[in-house]
């Protein structure tokens, strides 16, 4: 096993990598700050891997659930001091980069899929705040200010459009 | 369940709940074990979000970067007597995370909820070597992910094979008599490869992996040379 996690790793990084470096550029909307976050997410999976209880989640999650966390701590600590011009600094390194990863293969595809079909199912309202919740970084009643709508309406579409996506996720998988 | 403590844990799961909510959360999370369910699938959920963002490109170097800070693992053995050290990290971590600002505090006390859970738990890692004579360096990794039923083969410098010839992977469960086929696959040059595969049979106790050069097509039960094995 010892042998052979580095390898892993780096087949780690090349099935997750695009995904996660999606979700965080959603949330940071810079390349290079996208970047260092990826870089400190994967170095903090990578230091956390010897832990010795038992899985309860998938890898998936895990590796989602840190990624999004360093990014979310980087905006919030970006709206601390003053912005920096990120579209020229995104600008700038567009022409540097590959296309997607290739790596991105049929299997994630089918998943992207799978929640896309999933998500269809919820109702508008609900799709926006869910997608608020986990990419944005708000707080409750940031939610609530830009959507104008009551916070316990907001709590509510939260708890109603997660339960139904979990139970359409589970049937999907059946 | 009542609807407020679903309310609670959709909201706790995404971060939103605040202040004094999130460490008596917790301790509900800790005494029930409906909740803890409950909250674990809601997590499961919620990382599914990570397919609907729009996939943007990763700069070519970032790869070799990333894996580069990646720290070096000491080869030694931990002995029982060290298990104490996830626990003393553990409460390093807890003491910390109770100096951090609210939001950033809920944030933390997350991840290390689910850092607790062993990733690698999950997959099994099985390096394969090479037992040709003509090719020592031709290698394999093997991830095998038993609940999924799934695996990964990563191939380095393995040798072409004639036109009629194909490589099959076979998983040695005990449960079976004979090594379960994980399928075929050709390589016309000494190609870095990673290919998915699923084997014939459920396999529940993978206890090795081999590569053998066979008929084209693949054959039921392994007759060529064994070329990579753990």
């Amino acid at each position: 096993m010892k042998a052979g996690e580095e390898a892993a790793f780096a087949l780690f990084y090349d099935r997750f990598a695009p995904s996660l470096f999606s979700v965080i550029y959603a949330i940071l909307r810079d390349q290079k700050e996208s970047e260092d976050v990826l870089q400190e997410a994967f170095v903090q999976m990578w230091k956390r891997t010897a832990t010795y209880d038992p899985a309860r989640s998938r890898l998936f999650t895990w590796a989602v659930m840190i990624s999004r966390h360093k990014a979310i701590d980087r905006l919030r600590s970006r709206r601390r001091r003053p912005q920096l011009t990120g579209d020229l600094a995104n600008q700038a390194t567009k022409d540097s980069l590959a296309v997607v990863s290739d790596r991105a293969d049929l299997a994630l595809q089918d998943e992207r899929e799978r929640v896309r079909v999933a998500l269809g199912q919820l109702s508008d309202s609900q799709r926006q705040v869910l997608d608020l919740a986990f990419f944005s970084g708000m707080t409750q009643a940031e939610i609530a200010d830009k959507l104008e709508t009551p916070l316990g309406t907001v709590k509510g579409r939260i708890r109603h459009g997660m339960l139904a996506l979990r139970q359409l996720l589970k049937q999907d998988t059946r | 369940m009542k609807e407020e403590t679903e309310e609670r844990a959709s909201l706790y799961i995404f971060g939103l709940l605040e202040g004094k909510e999130v460490g008596d959360f917790e301790m509900q999370i800790h005494s029930n074990g409906e909740l803890r369910t409950l909250v674990d699938e809601l997590d499961e959920t919620a990382a599914q979000f990570a397919h609907t963002a729009p996939l943007h490109p990763l700069s070519p170097g970032l790869r070799s970067q990333v894996l580069s800070r990646t720290p070096k693992r000491k080869a030694i053995q931990i002995r029982p007597l060290q298990t104490w050290i996830p626990w003393a990290i553990a409460a390093a971590l807890a003491l910390t995370v109770s100096y951090l600002v609210s939001e950033q505090n809920h944030l933390r006390h997350r991840i290390t909820r689910l850092e607790a859970r062993d990733f690698f738990a999950e997959i099994q890692v099985a390096p394969l070597h090479s037992k040709m004579a003509g090719a020592p360096d031709a290698s394999a990794v093997v991830v095998w992910n038993e609940k999924r039923q799934r695996g990964l083969l990563q191939i380095s410098e393995l040798p072409a094979n004639e036109a009629d010839r194909d490589y099959e992977l076979w998983l040695i469960d005990p449960r079976y008599p004979q090594p379960v086929n994980g399928g075929v696959f050709h390589v016309s040059n000494s190609e870095f490869r990673q290919i998915a595969f699923q084997p014939a049979e459920p396999v529940r106790e993978a206890k090795g992996f081999a590569i053998s050069l066979e008929r084209k097509g693949g054959v039921a039960k392994a007759e060529g040379p064994i070329v990579l094995a753990r």
